[in-house]
């Protein structure tokens, strides 16, 4: 009887995200950018041919936007006559990429940890909860700098854990205070009572009503992976032999000499654009999950 | 009772900072020491590679850098924080500078900077935040709302790299590099050195101050929207407090409260985002000298840095937990 409960409950519940996410604009809106920047670096990959030298005519250097070869010249020419659209398009595996896995790791250890103290409570509470304290106090970023720089490396995998390496802290605190006001919760002790496993209230009683928060924290950490790789490649603190839309700018900036040129418009501000396009998509999203959490502003 | 509480609650955050300190700089130490390619080692290669001994190489290289080269990382790990006991931060690989000088040079000019950038931040988010609340509800609100997030999403040095396109290359309006172009001579606290520095960090305090503005914004809009519905404000609207008056006393007072912690902890956010701005305008600072360490691996330079950066992040975070309990009754009873 209690599994047909649950199933009623899950299907109309699954029916009501689904109508808010509709009814929602700004977060339909995040999640079309976004998605559309998945389905450029995947599907993108196969219409668009990659940046090879074939390309490079230093007579096609810094052509603006046209129609010949549609689409291949749409956003113009680089600094090397290599079309843009090119550069930009395969430059997004490796961004999706490194902010997919920087994601999980901070999801997975901060509602782990979350959980951990805020669940179990005590001692393990105390500790971890001092660990959170401390590692949000500090300045995350410039020990961001000298650890990539440090270990100079394009594995997607590494970047991903200097990247998160300290924004699962925020998440964790979030999560164990959410999991405290939770514990006492007169449903979660009648579930206890009831004989639930403890698995069971986890799942179902404490991560589900978290989701929201969980969500806005998440398109917040991507935000900030974002800032952070693109800004160390542009800036040169990391190896510039891979392909990002950071490494088109830096070479833009760098070897192109775009900024002092008026020719190389284009070439800067497509990569600038892409970005801030990507970078807004995930803000909306943080945005629009903000109102699946908080009743009142569901009106947008 | 209230007081003793307060010292003890200080002296524990402090003694956690001091801790967090060391093992920061700890970690990196070691790190840095055992990355390959730092100044010390690339002379060395090069000096055996022109046939030298090993034990000549080494002893050139004590002469050059004032280093023990022989030690193990570990003993000289043990030396460095037996220095920096004492106060002294090791001498740099590359500019033959005591570290601690070189930051002291450069310091003033990122404090400036990003002291500025919070400030105009703040002051434009306080009115601006406290102007729109009057307009609350419905379509205005959502307005508000998409507009500061899509602002806010914009990386401060892609903000920069426009900026310095549009305003410094194309139209001339301001520099688009230096932190200044006075002669030597009249440096100094003078107001044409102060209204050309000025000029010269327009752009780089606008390109951290934009995308700060609207978080300010909804967090002093939201908070004021909240107050004026409280019991004390209908009251005095009641009793015919002028508008403005209402605004500013009333609510403004309390609104601007919860964003003050924001205000706090975005300084050691900025500190290491200077190392971007300040590549973009190839502006003096703290910033530019720690991108610069890092790139020659000059590793008493890079933790030197870094460590002035923990410590005034958490000094100021301390600071700012201490002022945000003056500030608010409530936080000041609990």
């Amino acid at each position: 009887m209690t599994a047909v409960a649950s199933t009623v409950i899950s299907r109309k519940s699954l029916y009501k995200w689904r109508k808010i996410i509709l009814s929602n604009k700004v977060f339909l809106t995040g999640l079309i950018i976004f998605l559309l920047f998945v389905l450029m670096g995947t599907v993108g990959l196969l219409v668009i041919p990659p940046p090879l030298g074939k390309y490079a005519n230093p007579a096609n250097a810094f052509m603006p936007p046209s129609l010949k070869d549609f689409p291949l010249y749409i956003f113009g020419t680089d600094y090397e006559g290599i079309p843009l659209i090119s550069d930009i398009v395969w430059g997004t595996p490796f961004i999706l990429e490194v902010t997919a896995l920087a994601s999980i790791i901070t999801i997975s250890i901060g509602v782990l940890l979350g959980l951990l103290a805020g669940y179990v409570g005590g001692i393990m509470d105390k500790a971890l909860g001092a660990v959170f304290d401390i590692i949000l106090t500090l300045p995350t970023f410039p020990i961001i700098l000298i650890l990539a720089t440090m270990i100079h490396t394009n594995n997607p995998l590494i970047l991903a854990g200097i990247l998160s390496m300290f924004s699962w802290a925020g998440l964790a605190r979030s999560v164990r205070g959410f999991t405290y006001s939770l514990k006492n919760q007169g449903y979660i002790e009648a579930a206890r009572i009831l004989g639930f496993s403890t698995r069971s209230i986890l799942l179902n009683e404490m991560i589900y009503p978290m989701l929201p928060y969980i969500l806005v924290h998440l398109f917040q950490d991507m935000m900030f992976y974002v800032y952070g790789l693109i800004g160390l490649y542009a800036y040169g603190f990391l190896p510039l032999t891979t392909a990002n839309w950071g490494v088109v700018l830096n070479f833009a900036m760098s070897i192109g000499g775009a900024i002092y040129s008026p020719l190389g418009f284009w070439n800067l501000m497509i990569p600038l654009l892409t970005i801030i396009i990507y970078e807004v998509g995930l803000m909306f999203m943080a945005l629009g999950a903000d109102a699946l959490v908080n009743p009142r502003m569901r009106e947008f | 009772m209230a007081a003793k509480d307060l010292v003890i609650w200080i002296i524990k955050r402090v003694a956690i900072g001091i801790g967090s300190l060391i093992l920061v700089i700890s970690a990196t130490y070691i790190l840095l020491r055992y990355a390959p390619g730092n100044p010390v080692q690339v002379y060395i290669g090069s000096c055996l590679a022109k046939g030298y001994s090993l034990l000549t190489c080494e002893a050139k290289a004590r002469q050059v850098f004032l280093v023990n080269v022989t030690e193990s990382p570990f003993q000289a790990y043990l030396s460095y924080m037996k220095d920096l006991v004492h106060g002294d931060l090791g001498r740099s690989l590359i500019y033959h500078e005591s570290v601690a000088y070189l930051i002291a040079e450069e310091i003033p000019w990122t404090v400036f900077l990003v002291v500025s950038s919070l400030l105009l931040s703040y002051a434009l988010g306080i009115v601006m935040g406290l102007y729109t609340a009057k307009y609350s509800g419905g379509k205005i609100d959502k307005t508000i709302t998409v507009t500061s997030a899509a602002i806010q999403a914009v990386p401060n040095y892609v903000l920069a790299i426009i900026l310095l396109l549009f305003l410094g290359v194309y139209d001339h309006l301001f520099p688009i590099n230096g932190s200044y172009s006075v002669p030597p001579s009249e440096i100094g606290l003078n107001w044409v050195f102060i209204s050309n520095m000025l000029y010269h960090y327009t752009l780089p305090i606008l390109s951290f101050a934009i995308p700060m503005i609207p978080g300010y914004i909804l967090s002093i809009r939201s908070a004021a929207v909240a107050i004026s519905r409280e019991d004390y404000v209908m009251y005095a609207r009641l009793r015919g407090v002028k508008s403005r008056a209402l605004m500013t006393n009333y609510i403004g007072r309390l609104a601007i409260i919860p964003s003050f912690t924001r205000f706090m902890y975005s300084f050691g956010l900025l500190l290491g985002a200077a190392a971007f701005i300040e590549g973009t305008f190839e502006l003096y600072g703290i910033g530019s000298l720690y991108a610069g360490a890092l790139s020659s691996r000059d590793y008493p330079l890079a933790i030197g840095t870094l460590m002035v950066i923990v410590a005034v992040t958490i000094a100021g975070n301390i600071i700012a937990d201490i002022l945000y309990g003056v500030l608010d009754p409530r936080v000041r009873v609990a």
